[in-house]
């Protein structure tokens, strides 16, 4: 299992890359913090897992910036949850964010197969 | 469930959130470690595994360390006014918006507060801009203090003469190696422009004169050396001024003409607008015409008559005390060579600067002393105004302590409203200085010099912005660092009742700041009382001659119309006419009017005196009269004749003494039949007899002392351009337009210029001391009435204080006379005290009012015990109105009141 927290990936990429998940799986439909982790953790087959210790702050940094909006939501007979979804801003920030990620793994790809040889 | 917020709180308690956030956050996180533990449940684990899975996400320190990098960590504690921020700008911004509504709340407060201190602040700042100016600005020349000008004058004394053509001349070659030197002299011109004719002041100088000040015209050219030579062509640079005046500022105005009568001038340069001469001769003679001096060689070897001055200009490397050393020996040289001009005198190389101050070094020092008198009244009155509101600040402050404000934000708080206070008066002040500024510019320019520098430039405003920092240092600090210290608890304890903060402490500086108010004020009321006794002494002078009545005008006369050897029968026949009218009553004409402010010394022999060789000459006024002028001014005769129409150019030559030269000469003898000679070739100055003893008159200024003074006949001694005098009936003023028409009469384009009342030359030379007394008498004025609202602002609030105290005694059979005189004995007490630390204020500065009086003490003790009494009853007076109010309290509305 590769941790996020992964000390070889430098530290922009890795904000950069956490900052890319979150937005891209708030895309779909607004979520709370503990399904937020649960998707990414098995979309990328247990390879990334967020910690409690920085998927809130990171949470909590990008509300913000304005770029998602979290808001209680109280159901019956439940807990009330904070749930969070994708602001205009963090949509447009969301479409830059995976463009430039393509590249740089197009890049990297162009790089690591050893073309050049 | 377990509680998982006893958990998450102790990982946020460093981050400071605000309370709502926090609870969020716990509420968020624990519905997190909430949903693993139901899962670790839901997956077969026991209570405890599960606790221990969810717990295991809260890693030591991560939350808190990545939260901390977020705004929502970095909330703002809720303000508390006067607590810290951590930032200064801000936390000075907000004490300035609360010292502003502070001050918006209590505007009796704030005005009288900011009126006292712009009084003081503009007024000094006024003053200091003349100060500044006049003693402490170099002269606008380049390298001003390089520049001296050469006086002569007994080797005991203060030198103030000129020197001879001769002497001057010589005296520029010898001092060439160790500064630039230049001769020159004043002189009148009389400018003719079609009939009328304008008399111009002028200076003749050597070709080098404005290159050794260090200016140049900026039209045209500077004089030359072949200017400057006897015989060539008469050139002239004139002021800015007369550029307007006579050309109205033709460029080409350089080679035209000016008519000067007898001989025609031709302009070579036109000097800039900012040129000023420098005011070494007062600051009435404004030259506005430049012309070489030119000296035939005649006058060129003149010795003896002093009317020449020599300016120098140091050169680089050499000390004053150089060109000091060198003139020294020139005198010693000229002692053996002339004895009767030199003898036992010096020739003494004085700093420009110091000529042009003159005598207003003490005059302004005064006025410096009494304005920032003035000012610390005004900051002693405000600092009492801010302590009288430390009762109802003492809560306020206790309530904002108790709230978490440091002592030092408190401190700072107090500062920033003293600091707001004194900002506002020194804007006000700014702009009163600027008004005062703009009207006293004409009032002083007659007597003070440099008066067109004054204005309002950086300088200025960092004096004011100094006064005002000081000022809010002076009212401020003190009671803000006192009531910064009262702790909450004590402030709170006592807030129940009014008036608690007044512990000995605060009473006790009040009181002094009212006793050196009141002291401010009888410094400054005596002061004023002694330069009003002065003036008037001054104004009630024997001035030897009667001034009321009294016309004095000159003439133009054109060129040709009137020869030397014409004018005694030219004026005798204008005294004729005027004289055959109802309303005038004698008519006569001299060369220099009394109080006219200029002079002719001229030294003197006698016959049966021989000076003792190795002495000088000594100097009498001369004034030239026609027969008639000494009974026309009302000067007595104390022996003798006076001048008739017998005293003629063929006559045997008369003089008139005056009885200061009759004294010095012959004292206890009889001066008529003796003879006596003004100095120079006895063909031009003949020998004269003594004819007649005149009363002495004063003719520089009513508060000096008559000079000794020789009379001459015009019929003996020609002189051009006299002052003709009409002694009226009635009122001069309504005798002055028959007089013109009179003169008109003459024909031949004969005019009246510069007709006055004599009452305007007696007045102009009390100006100045009339403007110094008006001066320190407002400052005086102001001073007692803010010390007045300062008594009155201490007993009122003194009274409103003992409501209680006072009741309590009414109801216990005091009586109401007693309870005033109990206020009242204080406020006697503080007079008391006042008025004693103000006169030994009065006897400290003695020496210095003493500059500025005449024929008065300083120490003169009835004006001293009437400013007194005056200011001891005003204060009696402020303190009955609220201790009467007192005496009349109803006992048991006082008990219940509190």
């Amino acid at each position: 299992m590769t941790d996020i927290d992964l000390p070889a990936l430098d530290r922009e990429l890795k904000k950069g890359a956490a900052e890319l998940l979150l937005l891209s799986v708030l895309e779909a439909r607004p979520r709370h913090g503990y399904e937020l982790g649960k998707l990414i953790e098995s979309l990328s087959g247990g390879r990334l897992v967020f910690h409690l210790d920085s998927l809130y702050p990171l949470l909590y940094r990008l509300e913000e910036r304005g770029w998602i909006k979290g808001t209680w939501v109280e159901k019956a007979g439940e807990r009330r949850r904070r749930f969070y979804r994708l602001t205009p801003t963090g949509q447009r920030v969301l479409a830059r964010q995976r463009q430039t990620w393509d590249e740089f793994v197009e890049a990297v790809r162009l790089v690591t197969r050893g073309e050049h040889a | 469930m377990p509680d998982w917020k006893q958990h998450i709180h102790p990982h946020l308690t460093a981050l400071h959130l605000a309370p709502t956030r926090e609870s969020e956050i716990i509420e968020e996180l624990a519905q997190h470690l909430d949903d693993r533990w139901r899962e670790s449940i839901d997956a077969g684990a026991s209570e405890e595994e599960a606790m221990h899975n969810a717990l295991a996400l809260l890693r030591d320190r991560a939350l808190t360390h990545n939260l901390r990098r977020l705004q929502q960590s970095r909330q703002r504690p809720p303000v508390t006014p006067g607590v810290s921020t951590g930032r200064w700008f801000e936390s000075l911004l907000r004490d300035l918006r609360f010292g502003m509504r502070q001050l918006r709340c209590n505007p009796g407060f704030a005005t009288t507060a900011i009126l006292s201190l712009a009084l003081g602040i503009g007024a000094s700042t006024a003053i200091f801009s003349a100060v500044d100016v006049i003693l402490f600005r170099p002269l606008p020349f380049p390298h001003a203090d390089d520049l001296s000008i050469v006086r002569k004058g007994p080797r005991s004394g203060e030198p103030v003469g000129g020197v001879a053509p001769a002497n001057a001349l010589e005296m520029v070659e010898r001092v060439q190696p160790f500064a630039e030197a230049s001769a020159f002299t004043t002189t009148q011109f009389v400018v003719r422009q079609g009939s009328d004719a304008e008399r111009v002041a002028g200076v003749r100088a050597d070709s080098t004169f404005f290159r050794t000040l260090g200016v140049a015209p900026t039209v045209g050219r500077d004089f030359t050396p072949a200017d400057d030579r006897f015989g060539a062509e008469r050139v002239a640079i004139i002021s800015n001024e007369l550029w307007q005046r006579a050309f109205a500022r033709d460029p080409h105005a350089v080679g035209r003409t000016l008519d000067m009568g007898d001989e025609r001038l031709t302009v070579v340069g036109v000097m800039p607008a900012s040129f000023r001469f420098p005011e070494l001769f007062g600051p009435t003679f404004r030259p506005e015409i430049w012309t070489p001096l030119a000296f035939a060689p005649n006058e060129a070897a003149v010795r003896g008559a002093g009317y020449m001055s020599v300016l120098l200009r140091r050169r680089d490397g050499w000390q004053a005390d150089a060109v000091q050393r060198e003139l020294d020996l020139i005198a010693r040289r000229y002692e053996e060579l002339e004895p009767a001009s030199y003898g036992q005198q010096q020739l003494r190389s004085i700093p420009m600067r110091e000529l042009v101050v003159g005598d207003t070094r003490s005059t302004l020092a005064l006025l410096w002393a009494a304005v920032i008198c003035l000012l610390l009244v005004a900051c002693a009155n405000t600092a009492n105004l801010i302590l009288s509101r430390s009762a109802v600040r003492s809560r306020e402050l206790a309530v904002r302590a108790s709230l978490g404000a440091s002592r030092a934000h408190l401190f700072s708080q107090l500062v920033a409203e003293s600091a707001l206070l004194s900002a506002i008066a020194s804007g006000l002040g700014l702009l009163l200085a600027w008004g005062l500024l703009s009207a006293g510019r004409d009032m002083l320019g007659e007597f003070v010099p440099r008066v067109d520098e004054m204005t309002i430039d950086w300088r200025v405003v960092a004096f004011t912005v100094a006064a005002s920092v000081m000022t809010s240092i002076a009212v401020g600090l003190v009671p803000a660092q006192r009531l910064s210290a009262t702790t909450p608890g004590d402030a709170l304890n006592r807030a129940g009742s009014r008036g608690s903060i007044d512990g000995p402490w605060a009473t006790r500086v009040r009181r002094a700041l009212l006793v050196s108010q009141i002291a401010a004020a009888v410094l400054l009321g005596t002061t004023a009382g002694l330069l009003g006794r002065s003036l008037g002494a001054v104004m009630s002078a024997d001035l030897g001659f009667q001034p009321d009545s009294l016309l004095t005008f000159e003439l133009s006369i054109p060129d040709g119309v009137l020869s030397k050897a014409q004018a005694p029968a030219f004026y005798a026949e204008l005294a004729e006419r005027l004289k055959a009218r109802h309303d005038v009553k004698s008519v006569g004409a001299l060369n220099l009017a009394p109080l006219s402010g200029a002079n002719f010394g001229w030294g003197f022999l006698v016959g049966d005196k021989p000076l003792p060789s190795g002495t000088a000459l000594p100097s009498a006024d001369v004034r030239v009269v026609t027969p008639g002028t000494l009974e026309t001014l009302g000067v007595a005769l104390r022996g003798g004749r006076s001048f008739d129409r017998r005293d003629t150019a063929g006559s045997n030559p008369v003089a008139i003494v005056n009885e200061a030269l009759a004294r010095r000469v012959w004292p206890g003898e009889d001066p008529i039949g003796r003879q006596i000679k003004l100095a120079g070739p006895v063909e031009a100055l003949p020998w004269m007899t003594v004819i007649g003893v005149a009363a002495d008159v004063r003719f520089a200024s009513p508060d000096v002392p008559a000079a000794p003074a020789i009379y001459r006949p015009l019929g003996q001694h020609s002189w051009s351009g006299m002052t003709v005098v009409v002694r009226t009936i009635g009122p001069a003023s309504r005798v002055a337009p028959a007089v013109r028409e009179e003169v008109q009469r003459l024909g031949r384009g004969i005019a009246v210029q510069t007709m006055r009342e004599f009452a305007f030359y007696l007045s102009r030379s009390v100006a100045g001391r009339r403007l110094v007394t008006t001066l320190v008498g407002a400052f005086a004025g102001l001073s007692l009435l803010v010390a007045l609202v300062g008594v009155y602002g201490l007993f009122a609030y003194a009274v409103t204080s003992r409501t209680r105290e006072i009741g309590l005694r009414i109801a216990l059979g005091a009586g109401r006379g007693l309870v005033v005189w109990m206020l009242m004995r204080n406020a006697l007490l503080l007079a008391g005290l006042g008025v004693g630390a103000g006169a030994i204020g009065v006897f400290s500065a003695r020496r210095l009012i003493q500059t500025q009086l005449y024929e008065t003490k300083a120490t003169d003790v009835p004006t001293m015990v009437l400013v007194s009494v005056a200011v001891i009853v005003t204060a009696l007076v402020a303190c009955y109105i609220p201790s009467r109010k007192a005496a009349f309290v109803d006992p048991v509305r006082a008990l219940r009141a509190e």
